[in-house]
């Protein structure tokens, strides 16, 4: 059993259209690593030029943002989940406008 | 202020829930709430604060009614195509409860106009659909110290939450400091 | 049906806090996923350094948020700058066009969810998602005719393309949706 990363639909189409990825790890940023190691596209899209998780995702690790734990160094167990939570703003619309 | 008594008799499967009682029903009745955006979440939105007896609901929007918003804006029905979705909603709202009021703001929220529109309400509800209007928003109901209840959908998930600073919560800048760049914005 | 149940959520946020009445979610987010049929909460705190609310705010008034919403996206390429209306046909003229040339090929780049709806006869879908010239099995000698859903997906396509070294090159203007009002009166639009 490994660390569970949930993948919101927004970036799903990176990861061959899964909910959910498991992979191993015993910190965040080693199971984010896995994670954009097997999805490469993903990785520009979590991950900013320095590193850093992009200002318009959070991360949370069981429930509470990794910002207020240990960031991306914060330790991870087998059976923990990982959500990535992007901003989205939609009131409704859904097709490609263009 | 008082309930009549068409009021009383309409309300009365409130009146008798201990949370809400007469004294929870005449609050609704004195309370007001600006909706911005009368399209996917506004319609339901709208329908049921009307009808539990929100006594006044401002609604914003500057969108008229396209055919492809009929399955989902469901306050808007086939005969409403082309109208103003403000007055489409008003029309819904009122049609369910003429005991209140209803104060259609037909414009594209802006710097220069939402301070003054904050004001005249006591809850903001946020049902915009792209960042400009939700960073506006957000600063806006701050400095305006009104609780913002904010709702987004994308696809098939939604995010709710309620930014109140002035409650100890977050603002929507705490959860997320910057928009994403233009290119990765999901449509 | 998404939107009413989250709106509906919302509705019930908002009644109580007009009664002052059980938990609200304040400091929390809830995350709702129609297609897993689950509820999630995660914790939302307030940030010490938010530049609004924070300890030592910057934002102090209302800013222009078109200017802070365009954030562009780091390390990517700006599309080339060309004369696009050199390139822009009307539906009919794109059509005209069409049909005058034997070395038409027609390509639609929106996504296979839009090119299920409709699509124009005889086109070949390569979705500008996944778009790239050198595997595109497009030939150089070809007139390539490109359109999308409004006209400005398949204007990127050509400015690809054309840094490519295509020569000939023709965008739909107005796209499908245009294609569907002045050209084709039977095409569903979406």
């Amino acid at each position: 059993m490994g660390v569970v990363i949930e993948i919101p639909s927004a970036l799903k189409q990176y990861v061959n259209d899964q909910d959910e990825v498991e992979v191993s790890g015993s910190s965040v940023e080693e199971a984010i690593g896995a994670l954009v190691a097997e999805y490469t596209e993903l990785k520009v899209n979590l991950f900013d030029e320095n590193g850093k998780i992009r200002s318009f995702i959070n991360v949370y690790l069981n429930d509470d943002d990794i910002r207020y734990a240990d960031g991306l160094k914060s330790e991870v167990q087998d059976g923990d989940s990982i959500q990535i939570v992007p901003s989205v703003a939609g009131g409704c619309s859904t097709v490609k406008n263009s | 202020m008082k309930l009549n008594n068409e009021e009383i008799n309409r309300y009365s499967r409130h009146l008798t829930l201990p949370e809400v009682g007469m004294a929870g029903q005449l609050e609704l009745k004195e309370s007001s709430v600006l909706m911005i955006g009368a399209g996917g979440l506004g319609s339901p939105l709208g329908m049921y604060l009307g009808a539990v007896g929100v006594g006044k609901i401002g609604l914003v929007d500057f969108d008229v009614v396209d055919h492809t918003n009929l399955h989902r804006q469901i306050a808007h029905t086939t005969s409403d195509e082309g109208r103003p979705k403000v007055e489409s909603l008003r029309d819904t709202i009122l049609a369910g409860n003429p005991n209140i009021e209803v104060e259609i703001h037909n414009i594209r929220l802006a710097r220069d106009n939402v301070l003054e529109l904050f004001k005249q309400y006591d809850i903001i509800a946020d049902g915009s659909d792209n960042f400009e209007t939700r960073y506006l928003i957000n600063d806006a109901a701050y400095f305006s110290k009104k609780p913002l209840v904010s709702a987004a959908i994308f696809r098939f998930q939604g995010q709710i939450t309620i930014f109140s600073p002035e409650a100890g919560g977050p603002c929507y800048r705490c959860l997320y400091s910057e928009p994403p760049p233009a290119s990765l914005v999901p449509n | 049906m998404l939107p009413g149940v989250v709106g509906l959520i919302q509705a019930t946020e908002v009644i109580k806090l007009i009664l002052d009445r059980g938990a609200p979610l304040i400091g929390r987010l809830l995350l709702y996923d129609a297609m897993k049929m689950n509820f999630k909460e995660v914790r939302v705190r307030k940030d010490p350094e938010c530049v609004l609310c924070g300890d030592n705010p910057s934002v102090t008034e209302l800013i222009d948020y078109e200017a802070f919403c365009d954030v562009p996206l780091p390390g990517a390429e700006v599309p080339e700058e060309i004369d696009e209306a050199a390139y822009e046909l009307s539906p009919q003229e794109f059509k005209a066009a069409m049909d005058q040339d034997p070395s038409a090929v027609l390509v639609d780049v929106r996504e296979s969810f839009e090119w299920d709806i409709c699509k124009i006869d005889g086109a070949q879908l390569l979705p500008l998602s996944s778009f790239e010239p050198a595997t595109s099995g497009l030939n150089q000698e070809d007139s390539i005719y490109l359109y999308c859903y409004k006209g400005k997906r398949s204007m990127l396509a050509l400015k690809e393309l054309k840094k490519a070294g295509f020569k000939k090159l023709k965008n739909l203007s107005g796209g499908i949706d245009l294609w569907a009002e002045e050209v084709d009166s039977d095409m569903p639009q979406y």
